[in-house]
């Protein structure tokens, strides 16, 4: 075999292997890096008040709290264990909750990151 | 992982289809294992798979059969079993592939040549991966129009609406042509990805993008050959131009960064001009029409591809034309008129009709339909476009490659009467001749184009004449003959190690500045999450605006909706509301910025947003004290508002 088609080869190896380190590497990213959590509201244009947390990160103890009013009062609350890639939804009502009211659901995990939603009833 | 392992392989199986069968059969079809070494019909392939694809893929459209898996793959089987057919009539005997003195590497040169490919794919490997998933801002906005071709199964017009005050209401006007992209640098990603099923959020791009910088690289390299075929040191050149361009500033513009950034067009543009070049120069020196046939075919497919590599290759050609008529008069016209044959050729008489065909039937490249010429001629406007500081030219090329460019500059300039090369120099002066012209002084020429893109064009051919001048000096020569410098043996060799070491210390401090490890992955990943969020929230009566300024691959969040490629509307940088020439209007900004203003809440109203995604550091306070907003979604990095109308 000539050496010309020896570095043909070789650079198709190369190549092979520097694109598969590519793919594999986003894979890993998207598998292995913290995502982190989501706090969100399952229907973001009505007035329910169901929300969700979504944990793209390690396996984390939520503690969530629904707020209401200035200085606020706690109305629920709650804990919540949510594994890696899963999601945890709290389906709250907001029936009784008078109009013209904030709620704030506030959710924090054991390394004090903290996340809040609100919705201001009608 | 088996998921993973059939990925790959559907993905190098696709590779195979798309960027190397119709290429490569098609060579077979012409030269058959003639006229062209193993390595150069493999360089070449690539090139031509990808002219191959795009032309396969406009007809296609024209004549409406949609762009599907199966629509695709048995297109370019047919074509390349075609060609193979035709190989097989014409070249019945199929004799060995031609073995030229030129491509017989010594095991020495041989190992070189791996060791160099070995270190410009792990350098740029390394880099990329700190990069993925994409992030970047071209990038996204190129795979919107490669997945709109893919999903709607056909070439779509490049239009954008922008947002406009008509009769005191601000709306999104009708969809204008835009210019600023050109169909080649998309359809083989359409093609790609349709067939392998490669989501376009993936490293697929990146990867494509990898493999044809990595075959510019190669282009440079055949092309340096040819270029000093007739010199005894023309594998030595061939080899530290593919030193000078392949691992040196490797993280720099237009290599790694380019990738990353997903620059597509002057990706494949340096792939195109090397290997338009090494056609026009095979005819040139050996007088066949078959070369000035390939040589047409690159050049159209450039103007197919990417209109500013078209650009600086039409004025490289032009110049080059005028410099050999200027300091080679006689010959050059003597070539010239030499070719009375060649308007009867039969071969260029199909080149001519099918290029004619293909503008004025199959499709004309939107910047020629948008009249988008009279906005890069004429005087310079935009700060980026206004030319670039001699300084800041030498940073772009990198300090060691500008140094021996200009010194074998200097050298081909001085030698060019004599020396047997003269047609290899004029074409590296006209071609860096026409780069630093632009980038320096773009008023002078009348061409307003960002001055920075063009610059980066410039390295290949530094390079080529870099390595020239530095074979030149430290050649081995007979005793008898002269040398160029007229030092002693062990001061030439210690002179050589003194300027090697310098220029890969340069190069290769600069790639190590870049390979550190960077949050891009986590910040992407949160606007990728939150995008999903909305897009599956979202219905047609919504709209969203966007951030450019502080939301992490913003350009991104269009693929999740594929609605319109200004869908969302996002705030932009802030200078280019200020300068006068980007933006019209500040609805994109103010409703970011201060949602609470008179110009926020009207703009709102008329355009009927509901939905704004914003960083929750840098743009969340302004929203949370307004009570119509209300915070719906919140990571660790982005929030999300709607507004209760």
């Amino acid at each position: 075999m000539s050496n010309e088609k020896k570095i043909i080869i070789l650079l198709a190896v190369f190549l092979v292997t520097g694109v598969s380190f590519l793919f594999y590497s986003e894979n890993k990213q998207l598998n292995s890096t913290d995502g982190g959590w989501a706090l969100y509201f399952e229907n973001p244009k009505s007035t329910d008040l169901t929300f969700v947390i979504e944990n793209r990160g390690k396996t984390k103890k939520i503690h969530w709290k629904e707020l209401s009013g200035n200085p606020a009062n706690t109305l629920r609350e709650g804990d919540v264990v949510v594994s890696s890639e899963q999601k945890s939804i709290i389906p709250l009502s907001g029936a009784d909750i008078s109009k013209g009211e904030k709620i704030t659901i506030e959710a924090s995990d054991q390394s004090d990151g903290k996340k809040e939603i609100h919705k201001l009833l009608y | 992982m088996l998921e993973f392992i059939q990925s790959q392989i559907s993905f190098y199986l696709t590779i195979a289809l798309v960027l190397f069968a119709p290429g490569y059969f098609m060579l077979l079809a012409f030269f058959g294992k003639e006229k062209l070494s193993t390595l150069e019909r493999f360089v070449i392939t690539l090139g031509l798979s990808i002219l191959v694809t795009d032309f396969l893929m406009l007809t296609m459209s024209r004549v409406g059969i949609l762009y599907t898996r199966t629509s695709l793959i048995l297109i370019l089987l047919f074509f390349s079993a075609s060609c193979f057919a035709i190989y097989k009539k014409r070249f019945k005997k199929s004799p060995e592939t031609t073995k030229t003195s030129l491509f017989d590497f010594s095991f020495r040169q041989s190992s070189l040549i791996v060791l160099i490919l070995f270190l410009a794919i792990f350098l740029r490997s390394a880099y990329l991966q700190n990069n993925l998933p994409s992030s970047s801002t071209d990038l996204g906005h190129h795979m919107y129009w490669s997945k709109l071709f893919a999903k709607t199964g056909k070439i779509q017009n490049y239009t954008q609406s922008e947002i406009v005050l008509k009769n005191g209401t601000y709306q999104i006007d009708a969809p204008k042509p835009i210019s600023d992209f050109v169909i080649g640098e998309h359809l083989i990603f359409t093609a790609i990805s349709l067939i392998s099923g490669a989501s376009f959020i993936s490293a697929f791009p990146v990867s494509t993008l990898l493999l044809v910088n990595i075959f510019s690289l190669l282009a440079i390299f055949i092309l340096s050959l040819r270029l000093f075929k007739d010199s005894a040191q023309n594998k030595n050149i061939a080899i530290f131009g593919l030193l000078f361009c392949g691992t040196l500033f490797v993280i720099n513009p237009p290599q790694a960064k380019f990738i990353g950034g997903g620059v597509i067009g002057n990706i494949l543009g340096n792939l195109l001009i090397p290997l338009t070049f090494y056609f026009y120069l095979r005819f040139l020196k050996e007088k066949e029409s078959v070369f000035l046939f390939f040589a047409l075919l690159f050049s159209m497919g450039l103007f197919y591809t990417h209109h500013l590599s078209g650009l600086i290759f039409l004025l490289t050609f032009i110049g080059f034309t005028l410099l050999a008529l200027m300091f080679n008069f006689q010959e050059t016209k003597q070539i010239i008129f030499s070719q009375k044959k060649l308007p009867r050729s039969p071969l260029l008489l199909s080149f001519v009709v099918f290029a004619l065909a293909f503008v004025f039937i199959v499709y004309t490249p939107t910047y020629l339909t948008n009249s988008a010429v009279n906005t890069v001629v004429g005087t310079v406007k935009k700060v980026e476009h206004t030319g670039l500081s001699m300084f800041q030219f030498r940073n772009v090329l990198g300090e060691a490659r500008f140094a021996l460019g200009s010194f074998g500059l200097l050298l081909s300039f001085i030698l060019l009467r004599k020396s047997i090369h003269r047609y290899s120099f004029l074409l590296m002066l006209s071609w860096i001749s026409v780069i630093a012209l632009i980038s320096l002084v773009p008023d002078l020429v009348k061409l307003s184009i960002p001055s920075g893109r063009v610059a980066n064009y410039g390295i290949y051919p530094f390079a080529i004449i870099g390595a020239f001048a530095f074979v030149s000096v430290f050649r081995r020569v007979p005793s008898q003959s002269k040398l160029l410098l007229p030092l002693g043996q062990k001061l030439t060799l210690g002179a050589f190690l003194l300027i090697f070491v310098f220029i890969s210390l340069n190069g290769f401090s600069d790639n190590v500045t870049y390979l550190a490890k960077n949050d891009s992955a986590k910040r992407t990943i949160q606007t990728f999450n939150a995008s999903e969020y909305l897009a599956t929230r979202m219905d047609g009566s919504d709209s969203l605006a966007s951030d450019h300024v502080y939301l992490f691959a913003d350009s991104w969040v269009k693929l999740f909706f594929m609605r319109d490629y200004y869908f969302p509307s996002y705030r932009a940088n802030f200078e280019r509301y200020e300068n006068g020439i980007d933006k019209q209007e500040f609805c994109t900004r103010d409703m970011i910025s201060n949602p609470g203003g008179e110009l926020g809440k009207k703009c709102y109203s008329d355009l009927g947003t509901n939905f704004v995604m914003v960083d929750k550091i840098m743009d969340g306070a302004q929203f949370q004290k307004l009570d119509n907003f209300w915070q719906v979604y919140s990571n660790d990095k982005i929030n999300i508002y709607y507004r209760n109308k």
